[in-house]
């Protein structure tokens, strides 16, 4: 059964979509992240537009990190107080980041712009990921049972945050460091997550846990609610400068995505950590690898549309 | 007489009626007249035009969807190994359907001058329309002439991959004065008026036989989300974000209850 998205202008099959909502959504709750960074570049694979797939995508987060972010905060897992201070960062960004979409929409740069980002980023987190997960399969098989210790990769630049001006204290995440330092943060997130169409949290769970040194449960609760309202954000700015939500694609990935990420996140029960992190590193590159083949094979017809949707 | 008259006026109206039908010279039907594209759509629809053919003649038809605007990216090689866009253009006022329909392969019998005239080259060879590239960069008319070619034939070859530029020469059927053709149009064709243009071919001669428009629009959820779209951005937005935060609720409140239990 096809069905017409009206922003995107043309029609797919329905059950695909949500499919692949549910696909995203496993995958998601099998690791335990928001999945957009991966609903994304296969949307653009399925033939969506890539500012309308980056725009929906968006707006689909909300959803899921709003509902996400409500059950922390009813744990008292949320550090409000770092949290405005990113989401502050965050809506700069995403504004930013939407004006830059904007620009690049009218010459013509935007396709490229959106492929080159995520090779960037999928490349370099899944490398991260994998090198890092099989280090800690190693060190779990010799020997077994016992806890990994929280990684010091960040103490060079928590060293830095912490000699900044405008130190702060942020009792909910026990830390002390300077309010620039997850401005900045935040700001870098927003950017991507514009450009993305993503919330963001695969990159700011592990800058909050190895950066700034927070608590991971109080990590990924602050992130979800920033994630949750810089979406909001970007969804509006996408909708009012860029006309490129699809609201009936959001609500088909959304109906996909919920049921996948509770058959994932029982799945997941059944993998250790590392076993899964592996897994979820392999995924991560292997869309990285075909999004740079796309940009290094030369194209059978070197004329292509610029897709910005919102045709109709 | 009476008698005689009584008998044959049975047979003068079922005539007289199917010979309306049939349609008369220059009036050709189209059925259905107009599409409603809601949000559940078929792969693609299926359009019948009929009329009256003079004897022994063949029949092409010409349909033009709606002009569009086309932004395009020529990529080239940077660095050695990356395909990037390296010229941006927009080709204008160029139709976003074009359907060539013919009994037979019509190139050898329609004339080159015939069908400037009237804008068919079912190969595709030359550019239906009025289409125009204008440059993002600063280009010399030389170099702008054999890169607007490019970039058109280029888009072409992107709308028949697409399926929206097509010949079909099997499309029309000729028989006892009367012709009737067919047209699967993709779910992909645009919004807006189609121009169909029925030529006849007679011998060397080719005369215009009529025109007509049929119209694919939006209707019900699909068309009022694409026009709030675009005529009310920031309720639209609200919108999205209202309708996602009550389904994260929904969803937050359905697994709740679930863990409950």
């Amino acid at each position: 059964m096809d069905i017409y998205l009206p922003i995107a202008g043309l029609s797919i099959n329905c059950f695909f979509l949500v499919g692949l909502g549910g696909l995203v959504g496993l995958l998601s709750g099998l690791f335990g992240v928001g999945g957009g960074f991966l609903l994304t570049p296969l949307l653009i694979f399925a033939g969506i537009p890539p500012t309308v797939a980056a725009a929906s995508d968006s707006n689909q987060i909300v959803a899921a990190a709003a509902s996400g972010a409500y059950a922390y905060s009813r744990m008292g897992r949320v550090d409000y107080k770092m949290g405005f201070v990113l989401l502050v960062g965050g809506i700069a960004g995403g504004s930013l980041g939407v004006q830059i979409i904007k620009t690049l929409l009218a010459s013509g740069g935007i396709d490229f712009l959106i492929h080159s980002v995520y090779v960037l980023m999928l490349g370099l987190i899944g490398s991260f990921m994998f090198v890092e997960s099989l280090k800690a399969a190693r060190r779990r098989a010799k020997s077994p049972g016992r806890e990994e210790p929280a990684a010091e990769s960040g103490s060079f630049l928590r060293h830095l945050a912490s000699r900044l001006p405008w130190q702060v204290h942020f009792a909910k995440s026990r830390i002390r460091t300077s309010i620039l330092f997850p401005l900045f943060l935040g700001t870098a997130i927003g950017i991507l997550a514009a450009i993305m169409g993503v919330g963001g949290g695969f990159i700011l769970v592990p800058a909050m846990i190895y950066i700034l040194g927070m608590p991971t449960i109080v990590a990924v609760g602050t992130s979800l609610f920033q994630i949750a309202l810089t979406c909001v954000n970007l969804t509006v700015q996408q909708a009012v400068r860029n006309q490129n939500v699809d609201l009936v694609l959001v609500i088909l990935l959304f109906i996909g995505s919920t049921v996948g990420a509770q058959i994932g996140a029982r799945l997941g029960k059944a993998l250790h950590g590392e076993q899964v992190r592996i897994l979820m590193a392999v995924i991560v590159l292997a869309v990285a690898a075909k999004m740079l083949a796309d940009l290094v094979t030369a194209p059978a017809n070197l004329i292509s549309l610029v897709t910005g949707g919102g045709g109709h | 007489m009476k008698g005689f008259l009584l008998i044959c006026l049975p047979f003068f109206l079922i005539w007289g009626s199917s010979w309306a039908a049939s349609a008369s010279p220059g009036k050709v039907e189209i059925q259905p007249p107009s599409f409603a594209r809601n949000l559940f759509v078929e792969k693609a629809n299926l359009l019948t035009f009929r009329g009256a053919a003079p004897d022994g003649a063949r029949i092409v038809i010409k349909v033009a969807g709606p002009e569009r605007d086309f932004k395009l990216n020529k990529s080239g090689k940077a660095l050695g190994f990356l395909w990037i866009p390296v010229r941006h253009g927009v080709a204008g006022a160029v139709p976003a359907f074009f359907a060539v329909l013919s009994s037979e392969k019509e190139g050898s019998s329609f004339f080159a001058e015939e069908q400037k005239a009237a804008g068919i080259f079912p190969d595709f060879r030359q550019w239906p329309g009025q289409g125009k590239v204008t440059f993002l960069e600063k280009t010399d008319p030389e170099e702008a002439e054999t890169l607007s070619r490019e970039f058109l034939q280029g888009l072409i070859r992107l709308l028949q991959e697409k399926g929206l530029y097509r010949q079909d020469e099997t499309a029309v059927r000729v028989a006892r004065g009367q012709f009737e053709a067919r047209l699967l149009l993709p779910a992909e064709a645009p919004l807006g008026e189609y121009r169909v243009s029925i030529y006849v071919l007679e011998g060397e001669k080719t005369s215009l036989l009529a025109h007509e428009s049929f119209v694919v629009q939006a209707a019900g959820p699909a068309a009022w989300l694409a026009r709030q779209s675009r005529e009310n951005p920031a309720f639209y937005g609200i919108m999205a974000v209202l309708i996602a935060l009550a389904a994260g609720a929904l969803v937050g409140v359905i697994f709740q209850l679930g863990g409950r239990r």
